[in-house]
């Protein structure tokens, strides 16, 4: 990545989003920290910090993203509700927390994703997520690319990327791929898919494997629930507070004449 | 009757709810006053030391004192609690009111009583009901709700809210949470849960509960375990359960973004799932499966009979298959614990694959002969492995049918014999020897013996079906 940025003008809106977001945190800000990001240290200070503000900006532009994607599904869901009820959708008493999103947040949140992998192609929230969105619009290939390429970025991922891709390889028919990508997600010990066995059952069994299909149809039986993690918080607490700690020090050995961390 | 009002409450999201929303439609004239009219009564507050002063020093607790007694009770020292530790603070509250006497009461602080239901509980303990059920129920969105009442309290610092069931019925459907939308029937999304509902239009919602959730017992009778759940002491004729909403309904607040993680995309909430879901051990209670029959309205107009009985009909033939397929799951979760893997796995299957409701209608007794992991031989033989292929329902069907027979079917006595037919139609006999080894057609030997639901269960050693006919 080059420490210059391609696109001005974007990375200083992303700027402005890394704040609004920063201040929606709940975390103290550090004065020290506040004036680096406000821009004020030597070019050479900023250019330390870049790489460091780009990971923790596409960080939580992705976490933002992840809001509205919530916000697409339950008015998915609150909309259906009201309609089952026969009742206006805008008599919705919270309304106005659902129209946070904006007018279309399916498309806000994809949106934050693509400019959370701007700045930085290794956010591997990001891929998952939009990935997720892809999905659902029926971009099977780019949707599995997005998967993919979360699981290299970051390995928890890996399992949940094999499923996805998996099941949607079976919901194109690519059977035998989909087998291939399901057995992988299975992997060893690996008991998160919950309430998706009977799917996995299915796809196993379209795929001609009728002992892990078997395997699936007995395993869906057990109490474990899972969790997509898409909505799930995969970051440790402490992630942004270890990033601005490195980027404190990162501003405090970084001098006029100091090496770009990118060499 | 002696009345224990207990609360359990920590954390400054529920003790806001407390004081903003269930104390103040607590105290309207149809609940607490009205109570108060017939029934000596006490309200503890048990919570955290930590939180102690500031329940203390609520308006609402304050006003709630000139009425009833109040004591505020710190239960823990701790500063860090468990989610689940009410339920050690209830059974706890439940000895001591068993100790002086007293029917015991848990109010959650989380919700909006409507006007009239903790009379209606009262009334019908003191008429000699064992145990009350939390009412029907909505899941709000506490942000819209919280600041509904803040605009009835007018900037008062407290005052009774008395809103009527069918006023809060409109209030549960304008502020309810996606919770509850993922419950409806006929929702895309689902999210795991114990209860659900049909969309009855300009009516309201029937409602279907599949666990019970405790709210008032009489301690001296009625024993409890796990979730607070009934251990089975008392029957569901003797619980009171409010089937229409005019007398007893409340609003229960959640915050909009709560448990958005367990929602489930493109899973509705089918009867499988909420069968699968009320057979965890934690919700499963003796009864959980006759109670998911006894639907509640919950209604914010007068009844219109036509859309009642169009839903009360849709939501009868659900429940019938919700309770067939409680009774499958249940047998299929003791052949697995029973050890036999591959006969688990053969009836996951067809669980997945066929109608089995229609085939084993709820309560429907029927002798199922499943296959012990001796019986089958790994790696699977390609026969039994086509019954899980594409193309191998015919196949499967029939081979379930050879495993199965109407009525129940126990081993005979020593140098007995029955005969019976299996689902399939053939002859099926059973023969014990004299050393009391019983054969199911002349060849298969069982080796244990299950009752389960409406099912017994014989495990065999040996598969029934023609394999050479389900191979062709």
């Amino acid at each position: 990545m080059s420490p210059i940025p391609a696109d001005a003008e974007r990375l200083l809106n992303a700027f402005g989003e890394f704040f609004l977001a920063y201040e929606t945190h709940e975390r103290a800000e550090d004065a020290f920290a506040q004036g680096s990001l406000n821009g004020m240290l030597l070019p050479a200070r900023v250019r330390s910090f870049e790489p460091l503000f780009r990971r923790a900006a596409a960080r939580l532009l992705a976490h933002q993203g992840a809001a509205r994607h919530k916000l697409l599904l339950l008015r998915q869901v609150m909309d259906q509700a009201m309609i089952l009820l026969g009742e206006p959708a805008q008599e919705l008493a919270y309304a106005d927390l659902l129209a946070l999103g904006g007018a279309d947040p399916g498309q806000e949140a994809r949106r934050l994703y693509l400019l959370a992998l701007e700045l930085d192609p290794g956010c591997a929230r990001a891929h998952f997520n939009l990935a997720c969105l892809l999905a659902s619009a029926g971009q099977t290939d780019e949707a599995a690319r997005h998967f993919d390429a979360a699981a290299e970025a970051e390995a928890w991922y890996r399992k949940y990327a094999d499923l996805r891709v998996g099941l949607l390889l079976d919901s194109a028919g690519r059977s035998e791929e989909a087998g291939q990508r399901l057995r992988r997600a299975m992997g060893e010990g690996h008991d998160s898919f919950g309430q998706l066995r009977n799917r996995l059952g299915d796809a196993m069994r379209r795929a001609g494997d009728a002992s892990a299909a078997l395997n699936h149809y007995a395993r869906a039986l057990d109490w474990h629930h899972y969790f997509p993690p898409e909505f799930a918080v995969t970051d440790t607490p402490d992630w942004f507070g270890a990033l601005l700690d490195e980027a404190r020090d990162a501003f405090r050995t970084a001098g006029p004449h100091a090496a770009d961390p990118q060499g | 009757m002696q009345c224990d009002f207990v609360v359990a409450v920590w954390g400054d999201w529920h003790i806001g709810m407390l004081d903003r929303v269930m104390l103040p439609t607590l105290a309207a004239p149809g609940n607490l006053p009205a109570v108060l009219k017939e029934h000596p009564a006490r309200l503890r507050i048990l919570t955290r030391r930590l939180d102690e002063p500031a329940i203390d020093a609520l308006p609402s607790v304050q006003a709630l004192r000139a009425m009833l007694p109040v004591e505020v009770e710190a239960a823990s020292e701790e500063r860090t609690l468990s989610p689940s530790l009410h339920l050690a603070w209830w059974a706890r509250a439940g000895e001591e009111a068993r100790d002086r006497g007293a029917v015991l009461f848990n109010l959650p602080p989380d919700v909006a009583f409507a006007e009239g239901a903790l009379a209606f509980y009262c009334r019908q303990m003191a008429l000699g009901k064992k145990a009350a059920l939390a009412p029907p129920q909505i899941r709000v969105v506490s942000e819209s709700l919280d600041a509904d009442f803040r605009e009835r309290l007018s900037g008062r610092p407290w005052a009774p809210v008395a809103i009527g069931p069918r006023e809060m019925v409109r209030l549960g459907i304008r502020h309810m949470h996606p919770l509850t939308a993922m419950s409806i029937q006929g929702s895309r999304h689902g999210v795991p849960n114990i209860s659900t509902y049909w969309p009855v239009p300009g009516q309201g919602l029937l409602y279907s509960l599949v666990t019970e959730e405790v709210m008032a017992l009489r301690p001296d009778i009625c024993g409890v375990r796990g979730l607070f759940r009934l251990d089975g002491s008392v029957s569901l004729d003797e619980v009171c359960w409010p089937t229409d909403s005019d007398d007893g309904f409340f609003l229960s607040l959640c915050p909009l973004a709560k448990d958005t993680g367990l929602l489930l995309e493109d899973m509705p909430l089918d009867e499988r799932f909420l069968a699968h879901w009320s057979a965890h051990p934690a919700n499963r209670t003796p009864l959980g499966r006759g109670l998911a029959g006894r639907l509640a309205r919950i209604r914010h107009a007068e009844p219109d009979p036509a859309p009642w009985a169009e839903a009360e009909a849709k939501a009868r033939q659900w429940v019938a298959r919700f309770q067939a397929q409680r009774d499958i799951l249940d047998a299929l979760i003791a052949v697995k614990d029973a050890g036999c893997r591959w006969g688990s796995r053969f009836m996951g299957l067809a669980a997945r694959l066929l109608d089995l409701p229609a085939l084993a209608p709820a309560g429907a007794q029927a002798t199922l002969f499943v296959p012990t992991d001796r019986a089958i031989a790994q790696p699977l033989a390609e026969d039994l492995a086509r019954l899980a292929l594409p193309g191998g329902e015919a196949a499967l069907l029939s081979a379930l049918k050879a495993h199965a027979a109407p009525g129940l079917h126990p081993a005979p006595a020593p140098g007995q014999e029955a005969g019976f037919p299996a689902a399939d139609g053939r002859p099926m006999t059973l023969r014990t020897d004299a050393a009391g080894r019983c054969l199911v057609n002349s060849r298969a030997p069982i080796a244990g013996s299950l009752v389960v639901g409406p099912f017994l269960i014989h495990l065999v050693d040996e598969l029934l079906h023609d394999r050479q006919e389900a191979a062709a």
